[in-house]
């Protein structure tokens, strides 16, 4: 055997998937050749190098910027189509059939309709509605954020104001955008962890095993920070905790992001929690976004509460604790805050 | 002389469970489900992370590839059938989408895939210099593996990718075929030269790493 055919082989032989003739032809070759033996145990050891190769992590929050990406670079592209384009692109898909069938029979409705409106309502009077049963944004700082869109709230605390967006195309869908600005011209050092179990806890331990998904300094332009949760998830509510500071104080805030804001059960059932774990079902139960001080010494225990109103389970929760809730209207946020005395 | 095989091809077999679950998250991916594309690429990305990081080199590179890759499997997730493995079909995608980055590039760059070229029967790299770091350099800066990647960087593209599916992402010579369109005799004869090249530019450091 010549060294040529030999080098050809070695892979084969190391892994055993020469026939025997061969194997012995190929071994008293390399009990011959001092150089042809150097090489396969160099060969040996390259490969025993290549499955060593470490792992590396992909960097944190990859899966939900891969997300974010494809759902704008999506709505990029219905929104560059023109109106006819996009009625046509929707209704050529794989379900053709249904989707025409549903196409004529709008358009029969609509026929209809149109006869209706004109012979019984001013053209002006209907336009006048439709604006008024529109969603309007509360805040409109999440509305000026690149890719936000739909209604959206905003609060103010301690130097930072921050908005949860859970609206716009993909609603339900469990695509949040957090959006944080300064109040002030400095820049703030921010860290925003998620954390998916129950009954989270806001300590370095609980820390620790969070999903830090963002940590940087944001600027006076605001930051946009899009989280997802899958809906298959058993996990109902992920808690995102934003750490920052202002005047050389620390601040921490938790949201309790619900995976179907507005959609509510028939009542929670609380039994010997804690205030945060507490919340976290009232979130849970009523679809509500809860924004509450992660920093509160005294979180209590024992907790029970039984009800089917979201204002009853907030009282039943808060009652002992001197703090109380209020609603942002026209939303699903609700804000836990001290009591004014 | 004995001998001992070395690791028979380790991808880990789907269970019915988790190929049931597969299925149902690439339907509702096709139903524009992006929760269940969330999940999909959460399933995968540390996967398609590490072949696009051996791949490209460098984790910045290696996520622009990885995120494209993602991106265009949503966007044709429509165009898989089935007839193929999930996987099969989503290596493919990186494969292109790190070749389209590499074209690009080379409209930029004046050296790149023209510097490797087939002379024989053996593809030979043809170095315009050679970076190797000195023994010197090495003891103080730079780890084995270190090395081994800079080494996998220098592979022709081709070579790279099988490299990289077979000992880092643990994919068989028929999974390697089917990924990359290719016999399966040519995907062996190919890795084993491969293999060979690096063994080649791995010699000067073996000494000072006692290989």
């Amino acid at each position: 055997m010549k060294c040529e055919k030999a080098q050809e082989l070695f892979s084969d032989h190391l892994e055993i998937a020469l026939e025997r003739p061969m194997v012995v032809a190929f071994e008293r070759h390399l009990a011959e050749c001092s150089a042809c033996q150097h090489d396969y145990t160099s060969f040996k050891t390259t490969w025993q190098m290549l499955e060593m190769l470490p792992t590396i992590e992909p960097p944190k929050g990859f899966a939900c910027d891969v997300v974010m990406e494809a759902r704008m670079r999506r709505e990029a592209e219905r929104r560059a189509q023109t109106g006819w384009q996009r009625v046509f692109s929707e209704m050529f898909t794989s379900k053709l059939a249904s989707r025409a069938l549903a196409t004529g029979f709008a358009v029969i409705l609509a026929f209809f309709l149109s006869i209706q409106v004109i012979v019984h309502t001013p053209l002006r009077g209907i336009i006048g509605a439709w604006l008024v049963a529109a969603p309007r944004a509360d805040v409109g700082k999440v509305a000026q954020q690149p890719g936000a869109t739909g209604p959206a709230m905003a609060w103010l605390k301690s130097g930072l104001s921050f908005a949860v967006d859970s609206s716009g195309p993909g609603t339900g869908t469990g695509v949040f955008r957090l959006v944080l600005t300064p109040k002030d011209a400095s820049a703030k050092r921010v860290r925003v962890y998620l954390m998916e179990s129950w009954s989270p806890r806001f300590d370095e331990e609980g820390f620790k095993q969070a999903n830090l998904v963002f940590e940087d300094d944001i600027g006076p332009n605001g930051q946009v920070i899009p989280f997802v949760i899958g809906r298959s998830r058993e996990q109902q509510v992920v808690t995102a905790v934003i750490e920052w500071e202002h005047e050389s104080r620390k601040f921490l805030e938790a949201v309790f992001v619900p995976t179907q804001v507005g959609q509510r059960s028939h009542g929670v059932s609380i039994r010997d929690a804690d205030l945060y774990s507490a919340l976290q079902e009232v979130s849970a139960a009523f679809g509500t976004m809860i924004l509450v001080n992660a920093d509160i010494k005294r979180a209590g225990s024992g907790i029970n509460v039984e009800s089917n109103s979201v204002e009853d389970a907030f009282y039943g929760v808060l009652k002992d604790s001197g703090l109380m809730w209020r609603p942002l209207s026209g939303s699903e946020v609700y804000i836990v805050e001290r009591k004014i005395e | 002389m004995p001998q001992i095989a070395l690791d028979p091809r380790k991808t880990p077999m789907m269970n019915a469970g988790d190929k049931s679950l597969e299925k149902s998250l690439i339907e509702r991916c096709k139903q524009g489900d992006i929760a269940a594309f969330n999940d999909l690429v959460q399933r995968y990305e540390k996967r398609v992370f590490n072949f696009a990081y051996r791949m490209a080199g460098n984790y910045d590179d290696a996520n622009d590839v990885a995120q494209e890759a993602f991106i265009r499997v949503f966007n044709s997730i429509n165009t898989f059938r089935g007839d193929a493995n999930f996987t099969t079909w989503l290596y493919r995608i990186v494969t292109n989408v790190y070749l389209d980055e590499r074209k690009r590039q080379k409209s930029h760059l004046h050296t790149s895939l023209e510097d490797y070229v087939e002379l024989d029967e053996n593809t030979v790299t043809r170095q315009i210099e050679d970076g190797r770091p000195t023994p010197d350099h090495v003891i103080e800066r730079i780890e084995r593996d270190d090395l081994l990647h800079s080494a996998i960087q220098e592979l022709p593209d081709y070579q790279r990718i099988m490299v990289v599916l077979y000992h880092t992402q643990g994919k068989s010579y028929e999974e390697i075929a089917q990924i990359m369109k290719l016999p399966i005799g040519t995907v062996k004869s190919r890795l084993n030269r491969a293999r060979l090249a690096l063994k080649e530019k791995l010699e000067p450091i073996r000494e000072l790493f006692n290989l």
